[in-house]
């Protein structure tokens, strides 16, 4: 992995231009993000979130600019190359065969494995190591068919973990999640982003989970970067109310104090605040 | 069910798998108008091994018997044995690549192409002037522009739907058969050999044709079960794939091209025979699960033993008539597709 310590930015994304027929989906996107980062990706819907990523991760070919990652344009790698330096966590992952939860995990490691070989035991090691890890390991011997959403997005984290890639990318990985698995996989996510140093690409749709988990936001709006930083400088009433067009109230979290958004109803506008 | 974890219990299905092939070969050879002891098959078989063949067998059995086994039902029970594997390795792989049960040589066309191609050599004499490799060629070159045609005229919008897929395949098998018909209008002297082409059989097996077909055939799952791991990994969609480190649409034409070949090498030597490729995948899926590292090399082994016994009824069942296997496998296999149709989808 001699690309782990090259020098650069892990991500950089040069004037990205994408569009569907004559409709621009992204517009001159440029974004540099540091290894072991966390960034988080939001913005409306439609904004192009989903998009991005997928720019990134060259399931979209870019109609103008560039993404490099660790310096090299992302488009010049090998699928199979490409698979040692990222792994994607996609949306709503729906798998309607009957492999058990930890032939899924395995799969992650298929990127090192030889056409004429089989998992060696290192592979099998490193899922069993990630299983535990992702709290799937109970279920390893399962058909995924019969998990949970929330067993299920975690068998999918596990198997982006054990491809042991130094960039993940996530899109809304705790979308359709109760409230304690959603705390439950942020924290797995951030804990291994932290120990490992990896960077993460995150898209998300809640504003108060990107505040706390994340060093930087990008806020998408038509296709363009309406703002990029801290999650306090991007955070912003102001903002918000341009992006979103509705007034929020925002306060330090008492607990972490990182930004806390509350969103003001309509009804409530005659009560102080 | 974890893969892994069932190496040793898997390998050992395969040997009583392969060892159940070995006795429905053998019951095979043995029956038919003059009745034979499944004991005088195994001789004649074990007489016939090269160096140790006399030393095992010290009872010679008659002249006859032996030709009746060795010359006209081995052959074709191998034949049989050969092409049941082919169809249920092919259809296992279409299947995967297709995410649908009901993918099929013969329900996509494609054995109709390669059907089509062999009747072409045939008429042209391609086949009397290269040998059985012309035709097998032709069939190779039929099958595999089909599968192209096919997956071209499914390909709705740049992704493949699935259900579009199947209607063209329909279409352009209904186009190719009605083409093999005019052939045969047009060359009535040779009606008889055409129709083999549209109504799978086995009586006309010979050596030749069996060495052709196992050895194509053979090498062609070998090289397919290298990508067995591969075709597991496009079973999550063809965005994960490639997350996965695979190079999907490189992926998708060698498998494409290497279930067409192995397909249509069976079509070369036997014409079309439907609907194996279409329950022997699918039953074993039900029952081993969806990995094709078990799913492709199980499929083998029970289509051609599924083929065997098919034929073998087919041949015995109004003797001294013969009713054409096609017809065995498909009223086994149409009711089939109709309970699949007919359920709601779910795991393939």
């Amino acid at each position: 992995m001699s690309i782990k310590n090259n020098p650069g930015f892990s991500i950089e994304v040069k004037g990205l231009n994408w569009r569907i027929g004559d409709a621009e989906i992204l517009k001159d996107i440029r974004l540099q993000l540091d290894k072991n980062s966390f960034v988080g990706i939001i913005g409306p819907n439609g904004s192009g979130k989903t998009t991005l990523l997928r720019n990134i991760s060259t399931w979209y070919k870019p109609h103008g600019g560039t993404v490099l990652i660790h310096g090299r344009d992302v488009l010049s790698f090998t699928s199979r190359a490409l698979a040692h330096e990222m792994a994607f966590v996609t949306q709503n992952a729906n798998i309607e065969f009957e492999f058990t939860a930890m032939d899924i995990v395995l799969m992650g490691r298929s990127p090192y494995i030889p056409r004429f070989g089989s998992e060696t035991k290192e592979d099998i090691e490193k899922t069993e190591e990630v299983m535990w890890l992702t709290n799937t390991w109970e279920f390893r011997d399962r058909s995924v068919t019969t998990l949970s959403a929330g067993e299920m997005q975690r068998v999918m984290i596990a198997r982006a973990l054990v491809q042991d890639t130094p960039i993940l990318l996530m899109d809304e990985p705790i979308s359709n999640l109760d409230i304690n698995h959603q705390i439950q996989i942020m924290d797995l996510i951030k804990g291994y982003q932290r120990k490992r140093g990896v960077t993460v690409v995150m898209v998300l749709h809640d504003l108060n989970i990107a505040a706390q988990y994340c060093q930087e936001l990008v806020l998408l709006d038509g296709g363009r970067i309406f703002c990029w930083g801290e999650p306090e400088s991007v955070l912003t009433a102001d903002n918000i109310r341009a992006i979103y067009g509705i007034d929020v109230h925002i306060m330090d979290n008492p607990l972490s104090g990182y930004p806390m958004i509350i969103p003001i109803s309509t009804l409530w506008d005659h009560r102080p605040l | 069910m974890i893969y892994i974890h069932r190496r040793r219990h898997y390998r050992k299905v395969y040997v009583a798998l392969l060892i159940s092939l070995f006795i429905v070969i053998l019951f095979s050879c043995s029956i038919g108008a003059a009745n034979l002891t499944m004991a005088d098959a195994l001789r004649i078989i074990l007489q016939k091994l090269p160096l140790i063949g006399e030393i095992l067998v010290q009872e010679i059995p008659t002249d006859t018997m032996v030709s009746i086994v060795w010359k006209i039902r081995m052959p074709r029970v191998l034949l049989a044995g050969v092409v049941g594997a082919a169809l249920a390795f092919s259809g296992g792989v279409y299947q995967g690549l297709f995410k649908n049960p009901m993918a099929e040589s013969f329900v996509l066309g494609v054995s109709a192409g390669a059907a089509l191609g062999g009747a072409i050599s045939m008429i042209f004499g391609v086949s009397r002037t290269v040998g059985i490799g012309g035709t097998g060629s032709m069939a190779f070159l039929g099958a595999l522009l089909t599968t192209f045609l096919v997956y071209q005229l499914g390909k709705a919008g740049g992704r493949v739907s699935m259900t579009s897929l199947l209607l063209a395949g329909m279409a352009i098998n209904f186009m190719l058969s009605a083409a093999i018909s005019l052939l045969m209008i047009f060359n009535r002297q040779r009606m008889d050999n055409i129709i083999m082409w549209t109504m799978g059989s086995f009586s006309n097996s010979t050596w030749e044709k069996v060495a052709l077909a196992a050895v194509t055939i053979m090498a062609g799952m070998l090289v397919t079960r290298f990508f067995a791991r591969d075709l597991n990994i496009l079973l999550m969609g063809e965005e994960e794939a490639k997350y996965l480190g695979i190079d999907v649409e490189r992926t998708k034409k060698i498998l494409l091209a290497l279930s067409s070949f192995i397909a249509a090498m069976a079509v070369a030597v036997s014409g079309i025979i439907g609907f194996v490729g279409l329950i022997i995948p699918h039953a074993i899926r039900l029952l081993m699960g969806p990995d094709h590292r078990v799913l492709l090399p199980y499929s083998a082994v029970v289509g051609a033993i599924f083929l065997i016994i098919a034929d073998t009824l087919a041949r015995t069942l109004v003797s001294p008539m013969e009713i054409p296997v096609g017809i065995i496998t498909a009223l086994a296999g149409a009711p089939f597709f109709l309970y699949l149709l007919g359920k709601k989808r779910r795991t393939i």
